[in-house]
């Protein structure tokens, strides 16, 4: 026995009302004067609370009614009785992705996905529903519909079943804790009988993972609100075991890949079945998949990152696609696609001042100052020039013979043959001690960095200081030179001078300031050349702990000089054997051909919005991109003043992200962007009734398939006869009460006459 | 001549009642007029009383001839002197002594009392006696002195149409305060309900008697004090002091008539040690009754 609304028991208190009349104010206290009041209160004060009931008849028939009417509005209910009671039932079909998982069909049958038996089932529990019953349906997909709201029987939400046939979402959409939510508000304030919120789901933890507030709140207001009224189920649909190995996240190592380079694909792999699996994975570029397999043996629980390397020879903007190569009951997660964009080599070109005069020129000598010491001389001849060390510096992977290279082809000539040269192919031009160059070729030098490409210019040992600075170097801003700086004397520094770390703020620098990025702190220079005058518009770049220059940048046209001061040979300091010194190098050719922000990820996680870069160049005039889909209709982002777009919640796909294309227009420039499917979906660690409890705080139950067959409640409301007793009571009351008013006026006469 | 205004408190039906029954004092009185009570003092009338033997300075007019003759010696007659007498009724216009009962048809007893006062008074009047009136709470209020006449007998009634009933009571001082003011022995006719102190009431009776006034305490209560026949939960409220008392009064019944009782025996018993006459007045009696039967009484005691 229970009551639908126990709170109205509390309106017993209410019997107390009357009883508080009756001995009280039974007849409204009369004031009455008195003369021979005195002789009342004299010595005994009669107390009117005294428990001295007047009428108890009457009072007895008003207490009587409002028992009554507290027990029948408290509707009592019999549970004994099997008559099924109504009942108001709100299915609630989790349609995330991972519903999408084939299990045997417990009914009998073959496979069948778990998104497939949940609608199977939900017709069957709908079918139970009839009137005064009510039923609704509820989906949590991408987005949580009410395909039917609560109306009697159920014929609307099957007949909303059977229009719209599900899908399964790519994701967990807004959450399975807001259809429930949703559910709840369908029932809310429908305490005349019990309410039932069945979801069919596979109980992963994940679905349950995001909670909004707002939707706890809902929820529980709903359960304080209909107490025991509300039952709460979880159907389990997948059982306990569900063997899977998932590909939980794909990435290209390094981001874009340059031509000649190997694209590592870093593919994490878990194993969340209850069994220890052998995942075979395999990589796919474009669409020409590796016939090699890369078989990794996993325990339950177990994730791995296999980095599966495939040589890159051209220029290609595609995708890499990692695939497990044995199905398991989720197919979704076995292949995972990333953007491939191999960009082009940068191309530098060194010319090599040491070639062909094997003798190294001191700066003094040719000044005719001081000359080197014999023994410098033997040094310096025996030394590896700048220009080597910086060719193994750019891409130490290819001069070694790896298979890793940094995307960077450089090229060593001497100074005489760069009127062999096409200097367009190159992004960069090196001078390493140059001092004489033919003057077509000065022109042409002039050309390539105004067009906006760069020069870096280093001064080591064997520069002619006055044919340099003849050749590159100008005071005048009407007809300025290539260099940065007047190039003075060689200074011997001892003790040997490093750097002023607190200089470090050129975006080419930047980085290092971090010691874990790279430690310039230990970096000395023992030779280094003055620089006694920088040219107009030039800039230190930084300095050294004494405050001397050490690189000077000049932009120059569209494009950009830095001279460094010191040179890279071994006698000249310790740069070259520094572990900073390749990142430095690197990172300079990256800040010379515009590279230094990282590359976009471009990979999403469906459903989910996210925010993209799109600062290339290409969309750099653009205020609005669309992202397009292989199928449907493109979507229209608008461009930020921070160069990001925010991408909506989508299903999982590959998108191309380009400039709005106009009819006939001839397709331009276009980014690949990859939506993968909610990598938690292939997490099927499951949730039990504590802790779906905890995390909806409300009671939750979840019980196994079969057990929806006794879903239905039973019972019987004991209303009518507490209705028909208060009827029958309250005349009786009445009567009463109009008898003993008409004695009291009977009364009132006779001690009138008297 | 334009005739008086009505008096109110003037009923013929009460006069019809009392026409024939004189009020008499029962003690001697002082007066200035002769009328038909005796005086202390010897006088002119035709009730002879005794003889005694003749001193210088009687009037010769008092020997009586006849005794001279037989006795030869000079006795004078004397003669009862009948006096007027000074009728004076104390009226209690005290806040109690304006209850109103239910019942439309009964009087209050500040009502009753002026009946009371009216007739008294009248028939003073009529037999040449002089009414007066002192009305009172816990101060003396009104104060209309004895007098002779018609004219006077007009004032006073007229004045009793005036009357409020206010204000506390407390008879033991207000009556020794009154009786200052009236140096002429007479009637005192006190009407009040008497809710005073006991040892106060009887203290203010003592005094009057003592005075050598002839005293005639009409104690007025209402049938409802006497009856108390109230059943239903009621706030009593004080008509003098205001205060209330919310009660049963079903279950007070017994306790509150047996401490009337006692209330009406005390009153009764000081009056009777005093001297006084006692007459328990029930306002539900009627008025004429009333005073007939206290009048017939007071002949035969005179008796």
């Amino acid at each position: 026995m229970s009551f639908l609304f126990p709170a109205m028991l509390a309106g017993l208190a209410a019997l107390s009302i009357p009883i508080a009349l009756h001995l009280i104010a039974r007849h409204k206290f009369p004031i009455r004067d008195f003369p021979s009041l005195r002789l009342l209160a004299r010595d005994e004060r009669t107390n009117v609370f005294a428990p001295k009931l007047v009428d108890p008849w009457q009072l007895l028939l008003r207490l009587l009614v409002l028992l009554l009417l507290a027990l029948a509005m408290t509707r009592l209910f019999l549970p004994w009785f099997n008559s099924p009671a109504p009942h108001n039932r709100v299915i609630v079909i989790d349609a995330s992705a991972s519903m999408r998982q084939i299990i045997k069909n417990p009914v009998g049958g073959g496979p069948i996905s778990l998104l497939d038996l949940a609608t199977q089932e939900a017709r069957r529990l709908l079918a139970e529903v009839n009137p005064p019953s009510q039923s609704a349906l509820i989906i949590a997909g991408a987005e949580t519909r009410t395909l039917a709201g609560l109306q009697p029987g159920h014929s609307a939400a099957l007949a909303a079943l059977e229009s719209a046939p599900l899908q399964a979402a790519d994701g967990s959409g807004e959450g399975l804790l807001h259809a429930v939510s949703a559910a709840a508000d369908l029932v809310r304030g429908r305490r005349e009988v019990a309410s039932q919120i069945v979801v069919l789901s596979d109980l992963r933890a994940g679905s349950l993972a995001e909670r909004n507030q707002k939707d706890l709140d809902r929820l529980t207001r709903v359960r304080a609100d209909l107490g025991n009224r509300l039952n709460l189920l979880f159907v389990d649909l997948a059982g306990p075991s569900t063997e899977n190995v998932a590909i939980t996240a794909t990435r290209v190592r390094g981001g874009n890949v340059k031509v000649g380079d190997d694209a590592h694909i870093e593919t994490r792999i878990r194993n969340n079945g209850p069994k220890e699996a052998k995942a075979r994975l395999q990589l796919a570029i474009g669409n020409q998949a590796d016939p090699a397999l890369t078989e990794i043996p996993l325990e339950p629980g177990a994730e791995a990152v296999v980095d599966l390397t495939t040589p890159i020879n051209r220029s290609v903007r595609t995708l890499a696609e990692a695939r497990l190569k044995d199905p398991d009951s989720v197919a979704f997660d076995n292949t995972s696609a990333v953007p491939l964009n191999v960009a082009e080599s940068r191309r530098v070109l060194i010319l090599n001042g040491h070639t062909g005069q094997p003798e190294a020129t001191s700066s003094l000598a040719g000044l005719g100052q001081a000359e080197a010491s014999p023994l410098e001389e033997t040094e310096a001849s025996n030394a590896v020039d700048g220009a080597t060390i910086l060719r193994y510096a750019l891409n130490p992977g290819r001069e070694l013979g790896r298979a890793s290279g940094t995307g960077i082809e450089a090229t060593v000539i001497a100074p005489e043959a760069i009127a062999n040269q096409t200097l367009s192919k190159f992004e960069v031009i090196v001078l390493s001690d140059v001092t004489q160059l033919p003057a077509q070729a000065m022109e042409d030098l002039e050309t390539f960095v105004r067009e906006g490409r760069s020069l870096l210019i280093l001064c080591s040992e064997g520069l002619n200081v006055l044919q340099f600075n003849r050749l590159f170097f100008s005071a005048d801003p009407q007809h300025p030179g290539l260099s940065p700086a007047q190039v003075g004397n060689d200074l011997d520094l001892n003790p040997a001078i490093s750097l002023d770390l607190n200089s470090l703020n050129h975006p080419w620098l930047v980085p290092f300031r971090d010691p874990l990025q790279g430690d310039l702190s230990a970096i000395q220079f023992t030779k280094i050349r003055d620089l006694p005058a920088l040219a107009p518009g030039a800039s230190v770049i930084f300095t050294s702990a004494d405050n001397r220059p050490l690189a000077i940048e000049m932009p120059f046209g569209h494009g950009k000089v830095i001279l460094l001061a010191f040179g890279l040979e071994m006698n000249r300091g310790n740069l070259a054997r520094s572990r900073g010194f390749p990142a430095l190098m690197w990172r300079l050719v990256d800040y010379f051909t515009g590279q230094l922000r990282p590359p976009s990820p471009d990979t999403l996680t469906a459903l989910k919005p996210a925010v993209l870069d799109v600062s290339e160049p290409a969309f750099a005039f653009a205020t609005e991109l669309e992202l397009t889909p292989k199928e449907g209709p493109a979507i229209r982002l608008v461009i930020s003043p921070e160069q990001t777009v925010l991408v909506p919640p989508l299903a999982a796909g590959i998108y191309q992200l380009h400039k709005p294309r106009t009819p006939g227009t001839t397709a331009g420039y276009s980014r690949n962007v990859s939506i993968q499917i909610d990598p938690s979906e292939s997490d099927f660690t499951r949730f039990n009734e504590t802790e779906a409890s905890q995390w909806l705080r409300v009671p939750v139950r979840i019980i196994p398939l079969p057990e929806t067959a006794r879903l239905v409640p039973t019972g019987m409301e004991f209303w009518k006869p507490f209705v028909w007793l208060l009827f029958l009571v309250y005349l009786a009351e009445a009567v009463t009460g109009y008898v003993l008013s008409a004695r009291r006026e009977k009364n009132r006469l006779t001690e009138g006459a008297t | 001549m334009p005739s008086p205004p009505p008096i109110k408190f003037l009923d013929a039906k009460i006069l019809r009642s009392i026409a024939n029954i004189e009020l008499k004092a029962r003690l001697l009185v002082e007066g200035m007029y002769a009328s038909r009570h005796r005086s202390p003092d010897y006088g002119y009338s035709v009730e002879f009383v005794d003889h005694r033997e003749y001193t210088r300075g009687d009037e010769l007019r008092t020997i009586d001839w006849k005794m001279l003759a037989r006795t030869e010696r000079y006795y004078v007659k004397r003669f009862e002197m009948e006096s007027n007498m000074n009728v004076v009724s104390l009226l209690d216009v005290s806040g109690s002594m304006g209850y109103a009962p239910e019942d439309k048809n009964r009087l209050s007893k500040l009502e009753y009392g002026c009946y009371l006062v009216a007739a008294m008074s009248h028939l003073a009047a009529h037999q040449q006696d002089s009414p007066g009136l002192v009305t009172f709470d816990q101060e003396m209020r009104d104060f209309i002195p004895p007098k002779q006449g018609k004219r006077h007998l007009f004032t006073l009634l007229s004045r009793l149409e005036g009357l409020t009933a206010t204000g506390a009571s407390d008879l033991g001082p207000t009556l020794k305060k009154i009786v200052q003011r009236l140096t002429r022995r007479g009637v005192i006719v006190l009407i009040s309900d008497c809710h005073s102190d006991h040892e106060s009431v009887i203290d203010g009776i003592r005094h009057l008697v003592a005075r050598r006034h002839e005293v005639i305490v009409f104690h007025l209560l209402d049938a409802d004090e006497v009856r108390f026949p109230f059943q239903s939960l009621t706030s009593f409220r004080d008509l003098e002091t205001g205060g209330q008392l919310m009660t049963d009064p079903l279950r007070l019944r017994q306790s509150y008539l047996e401490r009337l009782e006692a209330f009406r025996e005390t009153v009764r018993s000081s009056c009777a040690s005093a001297g006084a006459d006692y007459r328990f007045i029930d306002t539900a009696e009627p008025i004429e009754t009333v005073l007939r039967d206290y009048l017939l009484f007071r002949r035969q005691k005179a008796r």
